[in-house]
C-alpha cells in the first residue's frame, strides 16, 4: 500500500508556527477547548514572547526548530480535514489511493518552558 | 492533523514541491520515502502540548503603527507527532516476489509452474518498502529484466541458456569478448531466444563499449564481464550439489568457462563458502541474498553455519549491511568477539548465544 503525502504549500501562509507548553491544556468544566478563547499573545521589546492564559502567565523564547514539522492533512471529500486519521499502516484501510496533503510547515516555535506563574493584583498590603 | 518532525533536507525535497509516500503492507511497519531514500516512520508522543497557529509570528509582524491586536485561530492541538529516522531499504522482498515467477520462455509462460503473480513497477511500489530509486537499482542488481510490462527474474536455468548461446557465437566468429557486436548478436539468435532478453543478458554481462567511429545504432559493441560469467558459471556447478571437492572444483570451474576466461577465487566472493578445516577441503554455495536482511538474524545466521570467521571471509556477506570497511568493523564489534586462532590469523565468533 502506498500513502501519497503531496505537498500543497501557496508560498505565504504555508508557514505556521507551533506554540510548545508544558503539561495539559483544559478548560474549566472540562469544557471542550475547540471554539473558545485560550488567551492573549504579547512580545516584548526584545522579542520574547509573553502568553497570558487567564491568571497565568507564562514567560517563553521563540526558537527555530532543529528539526522542523510537516502539518498533514487528510484531503477528503465531504470528511472533516481536521480528523485524526492514524497513518499506521496495520489499520484496516482500503489498499486503494490514501491521500494526504502537506499543508504547512513548522520551522518556528514559541517554547513557554517554565511553569506558569500566577497573575495576582491588587493584593493589600496590609490586612 | 499530523505532525512529522522531519530534518532540513527533508523540508527542502518538500518545498520543491515533490511527493513524500508511505510505503508497507498492513502487517509491516511504516516507511516513508522520498525519491531516493527511505526513513523508518515511528510515533513519538510527548508530554507537552504543542499548539499550531495558521499564522507566522515574530516581532517583524507587529508594526509600530499597526494595530494593537490580531487575533489568530489555533489549527490544533497535538501531543504526538511522526518521526523520521533513515534507514536501510528492505529490498529482500523484492526478490521474494519476484521469485514467484521467473520467465523461462514464451514457450512456458502458459504452463501451471509459471501462473504465479506477476508484478509492475506500481505493484512493486505498493509492496517493497523502499524509494524508487533504491528498488530499481535493486531489480539491476539481481538482473531482473522487463518483460510486456512486468519485472520479473529470469529461470537461472533458462538464463545461464542464453549466455552460453551467446558465448557459443562469440566462439564460433572468434570474436574477441571485448567487441562482441550487440546488432548481429541479437539477429543471429532470433530464432532462438527474443531478442529483448538476450540484449537483457548482454546488459547484464557485459558493458556497451563506446565506439568512437560511429554514432550509428547497429553498430554498438559489448564487452564481457569476466568476473560476473565466471560467477555464473561457478553457481551452475555448485547449484545441485551439497559440497564440492574444492580442488576438483577449482579444476572443473575453469574447465568449464569460455576459453580465454580465467576463473579466481575471488569472484567466488559472496556467493559460496570455502571449508578449509575439512579434509579434504570442500566449498559450497553460500549466497548473500540468501542471508536475513535483518542485522542480528544475519550474524545468527553466518555464526550457526560457521562458528569462526576470519575477517576476509565474513566481509562479503556484510557489505550489503554496510557502507564501506569502516562500518563493517564496527558491525563486527557489536555482534562478534575476536581471538587468535591457529596461524595467528584473526578470528571472529559470536558474541551472543545462537538461536
Amino acid at each position: 500500500m502506498q500513502i501519497l503525502l503531496k505537498p500543497n504549500l501557496p508560498g505565504i501562509g504555508a508557514e505556521w508556527v507551533m506554540i510548545e507548553l508544558q503539561g495539559q491544556l483544559e478548560s474549566p468544566e472540562n469544557e471542550q477547548l475547540s471554539g473558545n478563547f485560550m488567551g492573549d499573545l504579547h512580545f516584548n521589546k526584545k522579542g520574547a514572547p509573553i502568553l497570558i492564559i487567564g491568571h497565568h502567565i507564562l514567560y517563553g523564547k521563540v526558537m527555530t526548530l532543529e528539526k522542523p514539522f510537516l502539518v498533514l492533512t487528510k484531503r477528503s471529500q465531504g470528511g472533516d480535514g481536521n480528523e485524526l486519521e492514524s497513518m499506521e499502516t496495520d489499520q484496516s484501510e482500503v489498499q486503494t489511493d490514501q491521500k494526504y496533503s502537506i499543508s504547512a510547515v513548522v520551522k518556528k516555535k514559541l517554547m513557554f518552558k517554565t511553569r506558569p506563574k500566577p497573575i495576582i493584583t491588587n493584593v493589600p498590603k496590609r490586612l | 492533523m499530523k505532525l512529522i518532525e522531519v530534518d532540513s533536507a527533508v523540508m527542502a525535497y518538500v518545498e520543491e514541491g515533490k511527493d513524500l509516500v508511505i510505503r508497507g503492507d498492513k502487517t509491516e511497519s511504516a516507511v516513508m520515502c522520498l525519491e531516493d531514500m527511505t526513513f523508518d516512520l515511528k510515533e513519538a508522543e510527548t508530554s507537552n502540548t504543542l499548539l499550531l497557529l495558521d499564522k507566522c509570528l515574530g516581532v517583524e509582524d507587529f508594526e509600530e503603527d499597526g494595530p494593537d491586536l490580531h487575533h489568530f485561530q489555533i489549527q490544533g492541538v497535538a501531543h504526538k507527532y511522526l518521526e523520521l529516522r533513515p534507514m536501510r531499504p528492505k529490498l529482500q522482498k523484492l526478490r521474494l516476489l519476484l521469485n514467484q515467477n521467473p520467465y523461462a520462455g514464451d514457450l512456458y509462460e502458459d504452463s501451471p509452474e509459471h501462473s504465479g503473480q506477476k508484478f509492475t513497477m506500481e505493484d512493486l511500489l505498493g509492496k517493497v518498502q523502499a524509494s524508487k530509486r533504491e528498488i530499481i537499482e535493486q531489480l539491476k542488481q539481481i538482473r531482473a529484466c522487463c518483460i510486456k510490462g512486468f519485472w520479473r527474474l529470469l529461470d537461472f536455468d533458462y538464463e545461464f541458456e542464453v549466455l552460453s548461446q551467446i558465448l557459443s557465437l562469440m566462439e564460433e566468429n572468434s570474436w574477441s569478448m571485448d567487441w562482441i557486436p550487440l546488432e548481429e548478436t541479437l539477429d543471429t539468435l532470433e530464432e532462438l531466444k527474443p531478442r529483448l532478453i538476450v540484449q537483457h543478458v548482454m546488459d547484464c554481462f557485459g558493458e556497451k563499449t563506446s565506439n568512437p567511429e560511429s554514432e550509428d545504432e547497429s553498430k554498438v559493441t559489448y564487452k564481457l564481464n569476466e568476473d560476473r560469467i565466471c560467477r555464473l558459471y561457478a553457481e551452475m556447478l555448485l547449484k545441485h550439489t551439497d559440497k564440492f571437492n574444492l580442488v576438483e572444483f577449482l579444476q572443473a570451474w575453469q574447465q568449464s568457462v569460455p576459453e580465454g576466461m580465467n576463473t579466481s577465487e575471488d569472484q567466488l566472493k559472496g556467493l559460496a563458502l570455502i571449508d578449509r578445516a575439512s579434509k579434504p577441503q570442500v566449498i559450497s554455495l553460500f549466497k548473500t541474498s540468501s542471508l536475513p536482511e535483518n542485522e542480528r538474524d544475519r550474524f545468527n545466521f553466518l555464526f550457526k553455519t560457521k562458528e569462526r570467521w576470519t575477517m576476509d571471509e565474513i566481509s562479503p556477506y556484510l557489505e550489503d549491511l554496510a557502507e564501506g570497511k569502516l562500518k563493517i568493523g564496527a558491525l563486527l564489534q557489536k555482534y562478534a568477539r575476536t581471538s587468535v586462532g591457529p596461524g595467528g590469523v584473526r578470528v571472529y565468533n559470536s558474541k551472543r548465544p545462537i538461536t
